[in-house]
């Protein structure tokens, strides 16, 4: 594919190029990359104990950190998030009620 | 001609058959175990199915062809001739199954083990010939099935001493082999005889290989085909009954249940992430994006791991999992007007515009009545007012309480 590239027009070999910088950036995925499988267990049967049961502390599988399952959170709402999109966001709102009503008004 | 040493293996058959050792009879009709290739050795190239007809009648039918037909086995593998190989196995399988009919459940090690040579050797073949390899390896699932069906059929053997118990590890080798060749319409049938037959025990009480494997493969199926409720929770009971010493198998169900469990408001904790550090580095931008309702971070992972999610079917889903990120970046804009139950539809066109950008104002307005009907917000639009009415009490529900979290995916 490169050698391809490098004979045709110097536009394409500079996409070519662009592409392959976008696919080193690309995370690898480790066993995800391969085109591998679901494997043979090493042994046929096992004990809650050697389980990620034992996280749920009797609980069935399927629960989140209320519920007692701390693997899973499902109480991250944040009422606190300081970056510069809240300021950006109060600034706007802070303008929007500078005009009043006016823009809201003026549509009918 | 004769052999010394296969004299020796034709003893040691007749003693696991007579002492009914299924590990035995196993370990003895692998094709990669050294006493296969001593054997070979010991005919010194003379191996042909003529020269070997010399031992039939060495052992009681079908176990003098089994001994003849696991030379051939070996013999090709040795010289790398996988076509070959595949079809002298398939001779082998065929031949055992005869046997394994009329037989109880101590012979199941023998069986799973000979099925999953058969499904290696087909494998192979793909690995080798391509096309053709996948037709070789329909052609294994084919016989994987027939083996199937000799599992559920047994009415004679005393419950403990069933061959039924070898029904689910025999259906995630089909399922395995379909999904291997992408043929995973042709599992409905499988599936459906399972359903057929009330006689099988349930899943709970095979062993957890079998009951994990089964699940990791009927949540997949499930995924593919958009049940996505079904598949969140096969492969929930896939990794928590998974051995965690099975480290990539927790990793690929979890590659599914992740996404699927975002749906349900269900993020992954960082001491879960931290035990897999390819998935942490794949859902952690998306999840931090969720969780602060930042579009535009969430939109540039999405378009970063484009190629790898698309190789994996998981873009669609995480496409349709940035509805919860707008959810998110509507909740602040709630946030900044100090929660407020009156919330101009200008506020939300305004965020949109800052997160992504500049979009028409009904866009805004539509995505806002979009997340009001898919239950992300509690309230309504007056139009004509352009207000946004926000319900007193949680406007916008915790995703975790939402009722049926896959229904609106489509």
């Amino acid at each position: 594919m490169s050698s391809s590239a490098s004979t045709s027009q110097p536009v394409q070999s500079t996409s070519a190029a662009v592409e392959h910088t976008k696919d080193d950036d690309v995370p690898h995925l480790g066993v995800l990359e391969e085109d591998d499988e679901f494997e043979e267990f090493a042994v046929a049967d096992w004990d809650d104990s050697q389980t990620d049961l034992a996280h749920l502390g009797g609980t069935a599988p399927g629960a989140a950190k209320s519920g007692g399952d701390k693997l899973w959170e499902d109480n991250w709402d944040d009422d606190d998030i300081e970056d510069d999109f809240s300021v950006q966001l109060r600034s706007e709102l802070a303008k929007k009620k500078g005009n009043g009503s006016g823009p809201e008004s003026m549509q009918h | 001609m004769s052999s010394q040493k296969f004299s020796v293996y034709l003893t040691q058959l007749a003693e696991a058959l007579r002492d009914e050792k299924g590990p035995e009879l196993a370990y003895l009709l692998k094709p990669t175990s050294e006493h296969g290739k001593a054997l070979v050795k010991d005919f010194r190239g003379n191996i042909s199915r003529h020269s070997l007809s010399y031992y039939e009648g060495s052992l009681e039918s079908p176990w003098d062809e089994i001994a003849i037909q696991y030379v051939l086995v070996v013999n090709s593998c040795a010289r790398k001739r996988a076509v070959e190989a595949f079809k002298e196995e398939c001779t082998l399988v065929s031949l055992f199954l005869r046997f394994f009919a009329n037989n109880t459940g101590w012979t199941l090690p023998a069986l799973f083990s000979i099925l999953r040579d058969l499904r290696d050797l087909a494998f192979d073949v793909t690995a080798s010939h391509g096309q053709e390899g996948t037709a070789n390896m329909e052609e294994a699932a084919r016989i994987i099935s027939k083996a199937f069906s000799h599992c559920v059929i047994d009415r004679q053997s005393p419950i403990q001493e069933s061959r039924r118990w070898g029904v689910y590890y025999v259906v995630g080798l089909i399922l395995k082999c379909y999904f291997k060749v992408k043929r995973i319409s042709l599992s409905k049938n499988i599936l459906r005889a399972i359903d057929a037959n009330p006689d099988i025990p349930p899943l709970s009480q095979y062993p957890r290989s079998h009951q994990v494997t089964y699940r990791y493969y009927i949540g997949m199926l499930s995924f593919l085909n958009e049940d996505f409720a079904k598949a969140e929770q096969e492969l929930t009971l896939a990794f928590y009954n998974c051995h965690i010493d099975a480290h990539s198998n927790q990793e690929r169900i979890l590659t599914y249940l992740i996404p699927l469990r975002m749906f349900r408001g269900h993020l992954p904790s960082r001491e879960l992430l931290q035990r897999f550090p390819v998935l942490e580095d794949l859902y952690t931008p998306f999840i931090t994006a969720i969780r602060t309702g930042d579009i535009r971070s969430y939109d540039a992972t999405l378009d970063r791991f484009e190629r790898r999610l698309v190789d994996l079917n998981l873009w669609l889903t995480l496409d349709r999992a940035r509805e919860l990120c707008i959810r998110g970046l509507f909740r602040r804009v709630w946030i900044a007007a100090e929660k407020s139950t009156r919330v101009p539809v200008s506020m939300f066109h305004a965020a949109l515009s800052i997160a992504i950008e500049d979009i028409p104002e009904e866009e805004a307005e539509c995505l806002v009545a979009n997340m009001i009907y898919k239950g992300f917000m509690r309230g309504y639009i007056s139009h004509e007012k352009q207000m946004v009415v926000l319900a007193k009490t949680e406007p916008f529900p915790r995703l975790a309480d939402r009722p049926a979290p896959f229904a609106l995916l489509q």
